[in-house]
């Protein structure tokens, strides 16, 4: 096997441009192959996390991407409550799906019977810079939830303690709230709580119920507990006061209003198809994206990822033929230029097989070449950011064995039959 | 003087070839024995079939009917293998051409035949033996294109020797060669013969070689005549 090994190190040095040229035209095919596995693997990711199923009904987050740049340019907008307006408008009344208002963000309870384990990032380790001391009062951030009515029914949450809080009183001046079990022995049914809350400078709480142990709803891919929240009511923009800020009481209530969660028996891409249509009839871009869904399409390009995953499908195969047929021509061509070469060789003691070998070891030198380019290259792309690195073991196996297997064959049948009187000839 | 075993033996050898609707006969009923260091010199007007006949010897060629016998091994044409392993141990080629490999220095061409690990170390000296014994040992590692045409001829006969063949087939090896580098390499043909009891197969178009040579065919229209 040795003198096979040295024969392809100086069969690829006596035709150094073909096999560069064979490993240009592999890099870019195994380069492309690895970057649609990484995509790929994304959304499989993304599809697995994101929604969650309970009995048949299933809970998918909805997001803006109103971020950055795009929300400068959306709350410059004068239209820009009336379009979020819009879009709660009929998000509220879909028929294909129930809207559910959920949305974490913490509040402020003032007093000092507030325990640790309901502060905000309690759980993550460092509550303490989430409860301070203004003029001898604790004012201390919990974790709280905003919902809206119908999301009690849905998650069938019951209370250990009172009810919860019926539409029309949702709105009251003195806002209703239900407390997690954690706050049973703490709070009873009827108290006032003082408190801070994004939409209220000073809010006034009223305990309208205090849930049993154990409640939960599904928020963000995941059961959510609810025995250390407080449940509040998102209310109507109109009764809010108005207040100052960067983006407005009004259109941060509809902000919060339009990032939640759609519960619906319809798979995700058929669900952000809706959304987007709605996102632009609304007048809003770029558009929400339901958690789970595939087919959101991208800012910049306005195609989604299934179409951009297509695309390089449409293309590895096209790429994958090219291979194939390059890795032949390479190997033709190379029999023909290197007739007499391999003539010799097998006059002086190779057998058609290590010839044979020879001729294919450039061909699997410059597979393994390129694929180890084009893995390198995609582990940067992934260290830039640009994905997660995947390398399919199994898939690189067979879209190599394709190759040789094809180049394989009739490299083979050309060398059987090659005539050796080409070297006894002057 | 060659020893009595046969051991080339062709019984009734054919070879066609059919160009366009024609059949071609190029060599016809060809029965033949040579014995071990025997030189034997194959001559004939060109297209006779004299290198035909060369090429079916060394299993280059199939012949369209008959067999041919090597140490009482007939010839497996058509199993590759088996023809491989023949040539290896039995058969050593030199051409008009020299067939040597240009991007190899002359101590890589000569080794090809046994490039392998095991004997690398003894296979060296032996190489450096062989060119020392051809007169060329200083030109070991320089390249074929930087020697001259007897010396090419020299390094392909040491390349057929360097795992003791015992068969050399030389197709017209003077043909590139002066008057001087002819004689020396014939010369050097039938010390092979005499000393280290080669059997060689020269075909030529000289007759001064030839007369150099233990016995001489003569190919007529496809058959032999024995001088």
């Amino acid at each position: 096997m040795r003198k096979v090994w040295k024969e392809i190190a100086f069969d690829v040095r006596k035709a150094p441009y073909l096999f560069v040229l064979l490993l240009i035209q592999l890099i870019v095919y195994f380069g492309i192959f690895l970057s649609r596995e990484q995509i790929a693997s994304e959304i499989g990711k993304a599809e697995d996390m994101i929604t969650y199923r309970l009995q048949e009904t299933q809970y998918y987050r909805l997001v803006d991407n109103l971020m950055g740049e795009y929300e400068e340019a959306f709350l410059k907008n004068k239209d820009a409550l009336a379009k979020l307006k819009m879009m709660y408008h009929m998000l509220s009344n879909n028929s294909n799906f129930e809207y559910l208002e959920i949305y974490n963000n913490p509040v402020v309870l003032i007093g000092d019977n507030i325990r640790d384990e309901f502060l905000y990032r309690y759980e993550e380790g460092d509550a303490e810079q989430y409860r301070g001391i203004v003029e001898g009062q604790f004012y201390n951030e919990i974790k709280c939830c905003f919902i809206s009515c119908n999301v009690g029914d849905l998650f069938d949450i019951q209370c250990h303690q009172g009810a919860f809080w019926k539409e029309d009183e949702k709105n009251n001046e003195t806002v209703p709230i239900v407390l997690g079990s954690g706050y049973s022995g703490i709070f009873e049914v009827g108290d006032y709580i003082q408190g801070i809350t994004p939409f209220h400078e000073n809010a006034q709480f009223e305990v309208y119920g205090i849930l049993d142990e154990g409640e939960y709803l599904i928020y963000n891919d995941r059961i959510q507990n609810l025995d250390r929240y407080v449940l509040v009511p998102l209310q109507d923009a109109e009764t809010l006061p108005e207040a100052g800020g960067k983006i407005g009481n009004q259109i941060f209530l509809y902000l919060c209003k339009t990032n939640g969660t759609l519960a619906s028996t319809l798979p995700p891409n058929d669900l952000q198809d809706i959304v987007q249509e709605i996102c632009d009839i609304c007048g809003i871009t770029p558009s929400s994206t339901v958690a789970g869904s595939t087919n959101a399409q991208s800012h910049i390009l306005k195609v989604s990822m299934d179409d951009i995953l297509r695309a390089f499908k449409e293309m590895l195969f096209i790429l994958n033929v090219f291979s194939i047929v390059s890795t032949i021509l390479y190997i033709l061509l190379k029999i023909n230029k290197n007739q007499k070469y391999y003539g010799i060789l097998m006059l002086n003691g190779f057998s058609v097989m290590q010839v044979f070998l020879i001729l294919l070891g450039s061909v699997i030198l410059s597979l393994i070449l390129a694929e180890v380019a084009a893995i390198l290259l995609c582990y940067c792309l992934s260290v830039l950011g640009l994905g997660s690195f995947s390398f399919p073991v199994l898939k690189m196996v067979v879209a190599n064995m394709e190759i040789v297997a094809v180049a394989g064959i009739i490299g083979f049948m050309k060398i059987r039959k090659l005539d050796l009187q080409i070297c006894m000839e002057g | 003087m060659y020893g009595g075993i046969n051991l080339i033996t062709l019984e009734n050898i054919n070879k066609e070839y059919k160009v366009g609707s024609e059949t071609l006969c190029v060599l016809q009923n060809i029965n033949l024995c040579v014995k071990q260091g025997e030189v034997l010199a194959i001559m004939g007007r060109s297209g006779c079939g004299k290198s035909t006949l060369l090429n079916i010897i060394g299993g280059i060629v199939p012949p369209t009917s008959g067999e041919v016998w090597i140490e009482g091994t007939r010839i497996p044409f058509g199993e590759n293998r088996k023809l491989c392993n023949l040539r290896r141990s039995h058969i050593g080629y030199i051409v008009q051409n020299f067939a040597l490999i240009n991007r190899k220095t002359v101590f890589e061409n000569v080794i090809l035949p046994v490039q392998s690990r095991e004997y690398r170390k003894n296979q060296y000296h032996k190489v450096k033996q062989l060119l020392q014994d051809f007169g060329i040992v200083d030109k070991m590692n320089q390249y074929p294109y930087q020697l001259s045409n007897g010396e090419k001829q020299r390094v392909a006969i040491a390349r057929a020797l360097v795992d003791d063949k015992k068969i050399i087939l030389a197709d017209e090896p003077t043909g590139a060669l002066d008057y001087a580098n002819a004689e020396s390499v014939i010369t050097i043909l039938n010390k092979l013969a005499k000393d280290r009891n080669v059997t060689v197969l020269v075909v030529t178009h000289d007759k001064e070689i030839a007369c150099k040579c233990d016995r001489t065919l003569q190919i007529v229209y496809g058959k032999i005549e024995d001088k």
